[in-house]
């Protein structure tokens, strides 16, 4: 049935040729690929960043600059000394403009922390008598004209609000208040609810740890401090652990995982405005290492944040249940 | 649509009056199954006649007058055969051609096409379509010693992987979720098993592949890029048979027939792997490995057949395909449970019928569902889940598509098909704590799909096919019109040039975040609240036989891409299309060389690709809204497949890729990141942040690697049975898969994850 003849081979070696002439034209004309300097080539941005909070003094003032991505990183080389910095406010609670002519006691000026100048550390001149108002935007200005540095960034203050924490097992219970409670992981977890605040974009939860980092000790009871596979190394002894919640969310269980050491931690709940809010969302973004995106920053002319909250603070002992023989 | 219509009828009628003389129609069997072949090729000797059987193995070739034809068939991993055809004035029935599968071992024939009418040597007008056969998928070298339909796939030139740990297709710079992947003619929507490590297609149920690249006509439609079409094993139609095989890492098990008083046939297959022994025993080995986690898969199909009449057979057929996973970590008295589970399920219902003598009717019923999840439970003392559920995450993506085909062929060298296809879409994505609400999505729309095309062969130098899609989706009352054309110019016997281009609409879309996270993988369907993606392609090749075993075919191509989205990863919220995603654009372009040997005693082929990709999103944070190459767009791409029957009981096979780097994201700065008014002093070292520059600005190395397998065909206590020994890296040349900075060192350094070094693999089967 099969009409098909065996044939001869026809000379491949034109084609062949052609083909690796082809190849060898498209390899030399479009390389593999650009040797791009990126990196190396990038100028050093100036980064502010500074959190205020409702009727408490400014805290500190960070200005300094990037540094390389590949050399020891040394703050004391990297802070912008002898800058200008002020902080006044745009609007009121209502939404209206303020205007600041004229009225110096609203404006904070700031000047270098004495014994950080080179960290570039700045506070209030005279602890700023002006203490920033709920609601109120405010806009901080950094300039130091010689280095080309004019950062600007506005923040608005969340609205007070109040918390009580209850029994995770039966949330419906009395209030109560663990301050100053001795606690381990074998109790009931730990139950915020908190009411609005206006303006929030969200609220920041967090943990830290009083001892000092030298000194920690965790509540995992199967640590051995005397097992040299138990040492801790430096990158895990941070004492800060947090999470967020967003603007309508009104409560969160801790889970015990979410304590790492004995002793004395603080606790904190705040209503974030929204560049601390979107500045933290974006840091725990930065846990998947595969996704390499920059934090949301929201100060211009470089890079940081200015962000306001208002806060609760409370404390608790965490003790350690050593596990049995 | 009007004019669309017309059309439609004058066609029509024109049918009605224009036979005087025969076809000649039939089905390709293959002939130790009686299996029907898709996509052979039908050559009447000495005429300028050809056709391809369509994915029922049926074919019409145009009416000729009385006489003797010889007919010379082919079809790629069978030998061909040439059959004498008396045609007379009477009807003639339909005929049968046999191929014999070369897998046959038999005598190895060099064929000549030589003295076949040069004009009809292709009949096809498709362009970057590159057919695979079960012969060369079961042939390839695999790892794990599993044949995957996926890992062939990306060894054709065009087609990307983002890692060799990957099995999704990036194909010609774009997407995975716009290739149309269809298992018989259902949609799959997640095509891979254990992180991407492999394809969900169990390769022992598959006869045919065919990957469309780009160009494809006017029957395909709902996605913009590509296709990549599956067909199942119909089932022996002669006598029953089954095997089973085992591998390091999983069990598989076919079995197919005839259904009594030669009905039909049915087959199945089901494919578990078995790791929980191994990790339970790794886990009671040493405290360290106490935290390793669960996780199974398994696949199975089932496909029934039954000829109702001579002319009509009902195929009922289903796929069902699952991931689990399940984890515990943490200390003693604080432990997390993670579980979480992804899947597809299709089920068909398909009615064809050969209507007359010329023209053959599909009506089908097709449904799919993806859904993936996982949970996060805070585990009580006594290892239970406490009442505190920590992330919940579900995704519910159902697709229930009715359509009808009908297709007209051998009228005056033109092949008709028209069709229309009505889906329902319909996503549920929620995403919740104990506490809120993160993410809660429950869209669904209809989707409606007329199609008319044609495949017209002018003369002896050329072809055409032209064709229409029109699509209109019920979210945001959106009507699209893809105008679709392919030519060919018959140059000489061995050669051709090709042209084709085509508008194509997309309305579902993937938030993906990232192969290794597949059970986060969300299908939605467009909710009207942005535009639909539209993808221009412009695809130009040629062709060139040089000799009788041996295909070279050049492409180039641009791919122009409208109203592209990308998951928005700075929302915290979401309730709709537009919230969830980033629009934006996007470009790629190559060039792609694939030289193929199909006959003679080795197969294989050279691949080469060079390829550009580019994508922006405006006014948005990614990449501040400038251009940027996706992670998948690499510069070049060689690949060498090579399969060899080294003696009667061994055949060998192998391939060597290699390829530009893979883009990613240097940092281009540090600066002390503080937890916001805590500051960073709590941290340690680790109180920096890295800046990072613009999206994928730099290439790891090249990466090239050898794979290579023998099987040992023998037989088992009276069984035909095959050993296969594979080697995957055979040099363990380790390429990397991400680099991640360690901010506990000052510098920072970076820590470069590599993938697979060697891996020596075997696998059993013993087919019965």
């Amino acid at each position: 049935m099969t009409k098909f003849e065996k044939t001869s081979r026809r000379s491949l070696a034109p084609f062949v040729a052609a083909l690796l002439l082809t190849l060898a034209i498209l390899f030399a004309t479009a390389g593999c690929v650009d040797n791009p300097t990126e990196a190396e080539d990038f100028e050093p941005l100036p980064v502010l960043y500074s959190f205020i909070q409702n009727d408490a003094a400014v805290d500190t003032v960070t200005l300094e600059w990037t540094a390389a991505y590949n050399v020891y990183y040394d703050r004391s080389l990297l802070g912008i000394q002898d800058a200008e910095i002020i902080m006044y406010p745009t609007h009121n609670a209502s939404g209206d403009p303020v205007d600041t002519t004229g009225r110096p006691e609203l404006v904070i000026q700031f000047e270098a922390a004495s014994g950080h100048e080179i960290y570039g550390k700045y506070v209030p001149v005279n602890d700023g008598y002006q203490q920033p108002q709920c609601l109120w935007t405010y806009r901080m200005e950094a300039r130091k004209p010689d280095e080309g540095v004019n950062l600007w960034a506005e923040t608005t203050v969340p609205d007070t609000f109040s918390y009580y924490t209850t029994h995770k097992s039966d949330p419906l219970s009395i209030p109560f208040n663990v301050d100053g409670d001795t606690l381990t992981r074998e109790d009931d977890e730990i139950y915020i609810n908190w009411t609005e605040s206006e303006t929030a974009r969200g609220y920041i939860l967090g943990i830290i740890a009083e001892t000092p980092r030298d000194e920690l000790v965790p509540l995992d009871p199967e640590w051995d401090p005397n097992d040299p596979d138990d040492e801790l190394e430096d990158y895990e002894r941070g004492r800060h652990n947090w999470t967020i919640a967003r603007y309508d969310q009104r409560t969160m269980t801790i889970a015990w995982i979410f304590f790492q050491w004995s002793g004395w931690n603080q606790m904190y709940i705040s209503a974030a405005s929204e560049s601390y809010y979107e500045y933290m969302f974006s840091l725990m973004r930065q846990g998947d290492p595969s996704l390499k995106q920059n934090p949301t920053f929201n100060v211009n002319g470089g890079i940081g944040v200015f962000g306001a909250y208002s806060t609760h603070e409370f404390r608790i002992m965490l003790e350690r249940v050593e596990t049995g023989p | 649509m009007r004019h669309l219509y017309v059309g439609l009828v004058i066609m029509l009628c024109a049918v009605m009056t224009a036979f005087a003389a025969q076809p000649i129609r039939g089905f390709v069997l293959d002939s130790t199954s009686g299996e029907p072949l898709p996509v052979a090729n039908i050559v009447v000797e000495g005429h300028n006649i050809g056709s391809t059987t369509n994915l029922d193995g049926f074919f019409v070739l145009p009416a000729v007058d009385p006489g003797t034809y010889l007919l010379h068939v082919s079809y790629l991993g069978y030998y061909p055969n040439s059959v004498e055809v008396v045609v007379t004035d009477a009807d003639m029935g339909m005929i049968e051609i046999e191929l014999s599968p070369t897998s046959m071992k038999l005598e190895q024939v060099i064929y000549t096409v030589d003295k076949i009418d040069d004009e009809a040597i292709r009949e096809s007008a498709r362009v970057s379509t590159v057919p695979v056969d079960g012969t060369t998928l079961r042939a390839m070298p695999s790892l794990g010693a599993e044949m995957d339909v996926l890992r062939t796939i990306q060894a054709i030139p065009g087609v990307k992987a983002s890692s060799e740990i990957s099995s999704a297709l990036y194909v010609r710079g774009a997407s995975p979720d716009m290739t149309l992947i269809l298992l018989d003619q259902s949609t799959v929507y997640n095509p891979s098993h254990l992180f991407g490590l492999f394809s969900t297609f169990n390769a022992d149920a598959v006869k045919h592949i065919q990957l469309m690249k780009g160009g494809f006509p006017a029957e395909y439609g709902g996605r913009a890029g590509s296709v990549l079409e599956v067909v199942t094993n119909d089932g022996n139609r002669r006598e029953y048979e089954g095997s089973v095989m085992i591998s390091l890492i999983s069990a598989r098990a076919a079995f197919e027939g005839p259904l009594p008083q030669e009905r039909g046939s049915f087959a199945g297959s089901f494919r578990r792997t078995y790791f929980e022994p191994i990790l339970e025993a790794v886990r009671n080995s040493s405290e360290d490995f106490k935290d390793l986690p669960d996780y199974f898969f398994y696949d199975g199909n089932a496909k029934v057949n039954l000829d109702l009449t001579k002319r009509t057979t009902l195929t009922v057929g289903g796929y069902v395909g699952h991931d689990d996973f399940f984890g515990e970590f943490g200390s003693s008295d604080a432990r997390l449970s993670v579980s979480s589970y992804w899947g597809n399920r299709t089920a068909i219902a398909r009615l064809r019928q050969v209507l007359s003598k010329t023209s053959f009717l599909t009506v089908g019923l097709a449904y799919s569902r993806y859904r993936s999840g996982a949970e996060v439970w805070d585990l009580d003392e006594t290892g239970e889940d406490s009442d505190n559920l920590l992330d919940d995450f579900r995704n519910r993506f159902n697709d229930i598509a009715v359509r009808a085909d009908w297709e007209l062929m051998g009228w005056r060298n033109h092949r008709i098909k028209t069709g229309v296809q009505v889906s329902q879409l319909s996503a549920e994505v929620r995403e919740e704590s104990e506490d809120l609400i993160w993410i809660d999505i429950d869209t669904s729309s209809v989707n409606v799909a007329y199609y008319l095309q044609d495949q017209w062969r002018i003369n002896s130098m050329f072809e055409v096919q032209p064709g229409i899609r029109a699509v209109y989706h019920e979210s945001g009352d959106y009507f699209g019109l893809d105008p679709r054309l392919a030519l060919v110019y018959h140059h000489s016997p061995e050669m051709r040039f090709k042209l084709a281009g085509g508008r194509y609409h997309q309305f579902v879309n993937l938030i993906s975040a990232g192969d290794m996270l597949s059970f986060y993988d969300i299908w939605l369907p467009y909710d009207g609240t942005v535009k639909a993606t539209v993808m221009n392609q412009y695809v130009l090749g040629w062709e060139y036989d040089f000799h009788p075993q041996y295909e070279f075919t050049c492409e180039t191509y641009y791919n122009d891409m409208e109203n592209l989205v990308e998951f928005n990863r700075n929302i915290d919220e979401a309730d709709s299309f537009s919230e969830a995603f980033l629009e934006g654009e996007g470009r790629s372009y190559g060039v792609e060389l694939m030289l193929r040997k199909k006959a003679g005693r080795w197969n294989g082929w050279f691949g080469y690709s060079l390829s550009w990709s580019e994508r922006r999103f405006p006014n948005t944070y990614q990449n501040d809204g400038d251009w940027y190459p996706p992670k998948w767009d690499r510069r070049n791409d060689f690949i060498g497949v090579t399969m060899y029957p080294l003696s009667e009981n061994w055949d060998i096979s192998g391939q060597w890729r290699f390829n530009t780097g893979q883009g990613y994201t240097s940092r281009v700065a540090q600066y002390s990141q503080p937890e916001g008014p805590v500051g960073n002093e709590n941290q340690g070292d680790n109180g920096r942040g890295s800046l990072f520059g613009s999206l994928n600005n730099y290439r790891h190395p090249s990466d090239h690697r050898l794979d290579v397998s023998a099987i040992y065909n023998h037989h088992f206590f009276g069984l035909p049975a095959k050993l296969t020994l594979s080697v995957y890296n055979v040099y363990s040349r380790r390429s990397i898969w991400m680099r991640i900075e360690d901010p506990s060192d000052n510098p920072i350094s970076s820590v470069d994850i590599k993938l697979l070094p060697i891996l020596p693999l075997v696998g059993y089967e013993v087919r019965f």
